[in-house]
């Protein structure tokens, strides 16, 4: 299988230098389309989705390699080697942010810059440490995923009508925005919320900007500053934005401060 | 309406729509981009167990189940940013009292002229008795499947153990045939003769019985029966199995009617096969007083290979079942074999774009393979 079409890799910009940008979960590529015009003049975008989620190939998800980021961290260096890129400042949201610095850590000759858009090193309280949740809010997320096939598929449907007043969204939004197989959500969720990423962070080489929400239920501003101060190479910018995605609820505030950081 | 006397005069309250909105059987919520609540419906309220005051300004996301919280800021907050709208979303409120309510959220989305985010509208349905519903259908759903997993499992090994078998069995049995071959020149006395005679007719029909349960396996484990076609002249094939029948069964007559001229598109070995579990279920199952009759003819486009025998004739409920596997006469259990050897033969006769039938009634049972044959002048 082709790794481009795998996960519909779109390349965009008249730059030179990589910008790679990594959605998280629940969503895919569209997210970051009120991000990337701002750096297409200068920049080479590469958009991809991950397998299981948007126009990515379904045919590509085997359980046993989607299991845990291990396996969605090697289609992001598949794509890197496969296009020939260096340097790479890699944007990566949430779950994906993590993802970027198990690539970093794997490949390091591939990237420069990290970005982590609302990340979290885990999600889950435990001791000293704040998550956010605890286990059983996670397990319940896991269970109403489990008996929500309303929530998937179904919100499937009115993306198909017309769009009336956010034309400029385009046509090709419509049918494939978020689009998500329910089996695989609820493998995509239990690796997301499940993963415990607080080990890697220390050892991570490449200089990164986290970017945090000042009101995020998902990533807290604890794990914010948790991550800050474990990644010796990192600079923290609280956000004024809420909730768990900037880059649509602000995408002003969040491109210019990663303008300000590049 | 006002002008009937008689009417009560309620348009006032009919078309108040705050009045319509508060006392809907539904709930609505209006929040600000930033998704805090500005005004919500007695519905709702009365649902949750809260006052107003309590929630004006509060995170709407607050009133979420937790499962529910982490699905709206990852998936829905992002569709109505992109999108605009969301309909039908099942989700769950946290009620006051800690419970929780089974719910459908439709929600959308206000800009202004410069596409700036007014406020944020929702919906909120009652889904108690519909989740209920869709438990039940789940449950059903995961029950079936399970039994359907197990029942393939226990298929799968089962004819994976039957191929084994078979094909372990051959092996003994070659060394028994090559052996009592050797032991036919040096037998000198009847006795003797007549001992290995029987163990090579039983070690022929134990041949049989082993491939015909091998090509069970073969058809049932997925790969089917496999042809190899070729244009043959048929009369010497039949023959051949006629006449090591005639041996085995030294005491029974069988005679042969044979009309055809041309070749046949055929695999010869698997039409070997079919006639000869015919011939020998017809010399098992037939009266042993009268013969079995072989016809072979070209009749229309069809070539036709029928084997008849006289005796009893087959029940009528046993016919429907006669070509499936397993099956055999429930009223003589000593008869030998497994009730494959039909079932063989018809899938023979299916390969090959064919059928096998069989008509059975006081006066002999014949059974009737058909093919289609091309015949080129």
């Amino acid at each position: 299988m082709d790794v481009i079409s795998r996960n519909n890799v779109v390349i965009k910009g008249s730059g030179t230098s990589p910008m790679m940008f990594a959605h998280g979960f629940g969503c895919d590529q569209n997210m970051w389309r009120f991000i990337t015009p701002a750096f297409e003049d200068s920049y080479q975008i590469i958009l991809f989705d991950h397998v299981g989620a948007g126009k990515s190939d379904l045919k590509a998800y085997h359980p046993a390699k989607y299991k845990d980021l291990d396996g969605y961290t090697q289609d992001i260096i598949e794509i890197a080697e496969k296009l020939n890129l260096e340097d790479i400042i890699f944007i990566g949201h949430s779950v994906s942010a993590m993802m970027g610095i198990l690539s970093a850590e794997k490949a390091p000759h591939l990237f420069k810059t990290l970005i982590l858009v609302s990340p979290s090193a885990s999600y889950i309280n435990d001791g000293d440490y704040t998550g956010g949740f605890s286990k059983s809010e996670i397990d319940e997320l896991l269970e109403s995923l489990n008996t929500n096939h309303m929530g998937w598929s179904m919100t499937m449907a009115p993306l198909i009508m017309a769009n009336p007043g956010r034309s400029e969204l385009g046509e090709e939004l419509t049918d494939s925005f978020c689009r998500t197989d329910p089996a695989i959500a609820q493998q995509f969720a239990r690796v997301t919320f499940l993963t415990d990423s607080r080990s890697v962070l220390s050892t991570c080489t490449i200089p990164a900007l986290i970017l945090q929400c000042s009101d995020d239920i998902i990533a807290p501003i604890e794990v914010g500053e948790y991550i800050h101060e474990k990644m010796d190479q990192s600079k923290l910018v609280i956000l004024e934005a809420t909730g768990h995605c900037p880059h649509l609820s602000a995408p002003e505030e969040t491109i210019s401060a990663i303008k300000a950081y590049l | 309406m006002s002008s009937d006397p008689k009417e009560p005069n309620n348009s006032g309250l009919e078309n108040n729509f705050e009045d319509f909105l508060e006392h809907s059987l539904s709930g609505y919520i209006s929040t600000n981009p930033r998704g805090e609540i500005i005004r919500i419906n007695s519905k709702l309220l009365e649902w949750l167990g809260y006052n107003k005051e309590d929630l004006i300004g509060k995170r709407m996301t607050g009133l979420l189940a937790m499962g529910s919280r982490i699905f709206y800021e990852t998936h829905l907050s992002p569709l109505l940013k992109l999108h605009g709208s969301f309909e039908e979303v099942a989700a769950e409120l946290l009620l006051k009292d800690g419970s929780k309510l089974h719910i459908l959220l439709n929600g959308y989305i206000r800009n202004d002229e410069n596409n700036k985010p007014l406020f944020i509208r929702l919906n909120v349905y009652k889904a108690t008795e519909r989740k209920v519903y869709e438990e039940n259908l789940r449950h059903a759903v995961i029950d079936a499947e399970k039994t359907l997993l197990k029942e393939r499992e226990m298929a799968t090994l089962r004819e994976q153990f039957i191929a084994v078998l078979g094909h372990d069995l051959r092996n003994p049995l070659g060394a028994i045939k090559s052996g009592a071959s050797l032991l036919t020149r040096s037998a000198s006395s009847d006795r003797d003769k007549s001992i290995v005679g029987m163990i090579k007719k039983s070690s022929l029909r134990m041949e049989e019985l082993i491939a015909n349960v091998m090509d069970f396996a073969r058809v049932r484990l997925g790969g089917g029966l496999s042809l190899d076609l070729k244009d043959v002249f048929i009369e010497p094939i039949i023959l051949h199995v006629i006449e090591e029948l005639r041996i085995t069964f030294p005491e029974r007559i069988v005679t042969v009617d044979f009309e055809v001229k041309k070749t046949i598109n055929c695999d010869a070995d698997r039409i070997s096969q079919l006639l000869s579990n015919l011939v020998a279920n017809a010399l098992t199952h037939g009266s042993p007083n009268e013969p079995v009759k072989v016809i072979a003819r070209i009749a229309l486009n069809y070539f036709e290979l029928i084997v008849s025998n006289g005796g009893k004739p087959i029940p009528e409920d046993a016919l429907e079942t006669l070509f499936e596997p397993f099956t055999r006469e429930a009223s003589s259990p000593s008869q030998q074999g497994l009730g494959l050897g039909l079932y063989i033969a018809a899938q023979i006769a299916n390969a090959h774009g064919g059928n096998l039938a069989v008509t059975s009634n006081t006066t002999g049972t014949s059974f009737i393979f058909r093919m289609p044959v091309y015949i080129i002048d």
